[in-house]
């Protein structure tokens, strides 16, 4: 099994707060890992430092070979990682189509020149990122919702759009930040659906942070437990459940 | 569907037909000096498109935009008057002066890019008074601008042997300077009109859009931070030099007085009164607030037709009517005469 993604002994400390401790694990090519932790535990940091919003402290995360070290966010996403946001951060200005459209930036060319002009090359690229913002939407399952404000979705298809906005720039990996987070059992069980369904239909791989163990249990294939910033195990969901420090840490009297 | 495609052009060609006759119209009903002011109110529409790029579009608050319209006044100044002897022809002084001003919209744009909002307003509006008073003080050692007394008799707006400032009414009866660059400063205005519109609707207009909705989600969906927001700098100052190159031909007199930092507010004053980031809204914010304090001018003469004396001076009162006006347009429609669809929800506050 091939390893997409590693975490090289990364460590992030704010001042004097050490909020990532010598981290250290890889992610498999085509499997959804889990990243769990009780608040403050470190997963956000982490996916901070992923993404290149944060720089390590120290430590290296190597993507597909190759080293992520101090790229900008936006040369990561090119790499071919996508991510979503805790808080989602939609373009809420704009349709959910138009964010779709902007999540196609790094596929698309088309400069000055051809807005301003509006040759057969910009209006063939124009026309096909519309079409195939219009089959992501549908994939997420909100194509009646392609010209409603993003501002004016629900907060369900509010999570799915900027899923949407995150497959169209066609990752590998696909990191999603608390995707669960707010939804009702139900929508849970029909986001876990659709996670299993786009990681089979564009090859993904992907990354999940999420509170909801029960969730991450039937998600993920495996899952790596953190708490103060330290790696605490790497494993499959039955044996994260069986982990002393894991029912001790996070999982409490629940299981 | 055909219908309605002909009452559209219909419209059209009454717009067009409207905006032909408009100087002449002017000219025979309230008199010569509107036409000037019509001529003024499209420098400041090209200078206010331009403006709605930076700020309308991308979302950096730019203070000191009427840098760009100082330098593309200078170099065509510099170029096509007894300064240094200079009279280079309309075709490679415009595009030059632009260029300039796109060159120094991305010099004053590289070191802002880190900042946001309130801070931004700050560094540019200090680059904004930096050109100024460059441009006041090169007459020494080496006299470049002439320092405060600006320069003069600079060659008109001039295609070959045709200048726009000379009457041509003895080819049509009415052809005056005026009126000549009213079609030019038109057909320029539409010109820049279109590339906005253009703009805003692309992948490029969308990046902008993005990065002023949310910088990090723009970064995180794959847009250059820094080449796109230096891009909108320099198309907005591109657009900033070419007006004003056409204002120095126009007044044929530049001085370093008119860039101060009360023209760069009253850009942005017609941005907002028009509606940020809206092109049709942009111009009618800045025909709206180049009109308005001309026609204030008038109620002095109305005061002396009908009363007999002035009783209130409308010079007193202008500032302080126009103020109101816009007190009254930031309480009644806080998103500008024209809406921009992107835009409505930032105004709305936390209505659903």
């Amino acid at each position: 099994m091939t390893e997409l993604l590693q975490i090289d002994h990364v460590s992030r400390n704010f001042g004097g707060v050490q909020a990532l401790t010598d981290v250290s694990f890889a992610i498999r090519q085509d499997e959804i890992f889990g990243l769990i932790g009780p608040n403050g535990a470190g997963k956000t940091t982490l996916f901070n430092v992923l993404t290149g919003v944060l720089p390590p402290s120290s430590g290296h995360i190597i993507f597909a070979g190759k080293p992520l070290d101090r790229q900008p966010p936006h040369r990561i996403l090119q790499l071919g990682i996508a991510r979503t946001f805790q808080n989602i951060r939609l373009f809420s200005g704009m349709t959910a189509l138009e964010n779709v459209l902007v999540g196609q930036h790094s596929c698309t060319r088309s400069g000055v020149i051809g807005a301003i002009l509006r040759n057969a090359a910009t209006r063939r690229e124009e026309a096909q990122a519309r079409r195939h913002a219009a089959e992501l939407l549908d994939q997420v399952g909100i194509s009646r919702h392609s010209n409603t404000l993003a501002a004016n979705l629900s907060y369900g298809d509010q999570r799915r759009l900027e899923i949407a906005r995150a497959l169209a720039s066609q990752p590998r990996l696909l990191a999603l930040d608390e995707p669960a987070a707010g939804m009702n059992p139900a929508e849970r069980e029909q986001l876990r659906e659709l996670i299993q369904q786009l990681r089979a239909g564009f090859n993904l791989t992907v990354l999940v942070i999420e509170h909801d163990v029960k969730l991450m249990m039937q998600l993920c294939q495996r899952i790596a437990v953190l708490d103060f910033g330290e790696l605490v195990t790497v494993d499959e969901p039955e044996r994260i459940r069986q982990h002393p420090r894991v029912i001790q840490a996070w999982l409490g009297t629940e299981t | 569907m055909s219908h309605s495609r002909r009452s559209a052009w219909s419209t059209y060609a009454a717009l067009a037909i409207g905006l032909l006759a408009l100087p002449f119209l002017l000219q025979a009903g309230i008199g010569r000096s509107w036409v000037r002011i019509i001529d003024m109110a499209l420098l400041y529409s090209m200078l206010a498109l331009g403006l709605n790029i930076v700020v309308g579009y991308a979302g950096l608050l730019d203070l000191g935009y009427i840098a760009f319209y100082a330098v593309g006044a200078y170099v065509y100044a510099l170029l096509d008057s007894p300064q240094f002897g200079l009279h280079w022809p309309l075709w490679a002084v415009l595009p030059i002066g632009a260029a300039c001003a796109g060159l120094s919209g991305v010099l004053l744009g590289a070191p802002t890019l880190r900042l946001r909002g309130d801070y931004l307003a700050i560094v540019t509006l200090g680059f904004g008074e930096i050109i100024r008073i460059f441009l006041n003080n090169l007459n020494e050692p080496v006299n470049i601008t002439n320092g405060p007394q600006g320069i003069c008799l600079i060659d008109s707006v001039h295609l070959g042997t045709f200048s726009f400032s000379h009457n041509h009414t003895t080819m049509l009866p009415g052809l005056t300077g005026p009126v000549q660059y009213y079609y030019l400063f038109l057909a320029l205005t539409l010109l820049v009109m279109f590339i906005a519109l253009r703009l805003q609707d692309s992948r490029v207009g969308r990046a902008w859009a993005a990065i002023r909705e949310d910088e990090l989600a723009a970064a995180a969906s794959g847009i250059h931070l820094r080449n796109f927001k230096l891009l909108a700098f320099a198309m907005g100052a591109t657009f900033g030099g070419l007006a004003g190159g056409l204002f120095a031909g126009f007044q044929g007199f530049v001085s370093p007085e008119s860039f101060n930092l009360m023209e760069s507010v009253m850009i942005l004053c017609m941005i907002v009164l028009g509606g940020m980031g809206n092109v049709y809204g942009v111009v009618l914010g800045a025909i709206t607030l180049t009109v308005l304090p001309e026609a204030l001018r008038m109620l002095g003469d109305w005061q002396l037709n009908h009363l007999g004396h002035v009783i209130v001076d409308p010079n007193d009162l202008r500032m302080l009517i126009f103020g109101l006006a816009l007190v009254a347009m930031m309480l009644i429609r806080p998103a500008g005469l024209i809406r921009s669809r992107r835009h409505q929800r930032e105004y709305a506050g936390d209505r659903p």
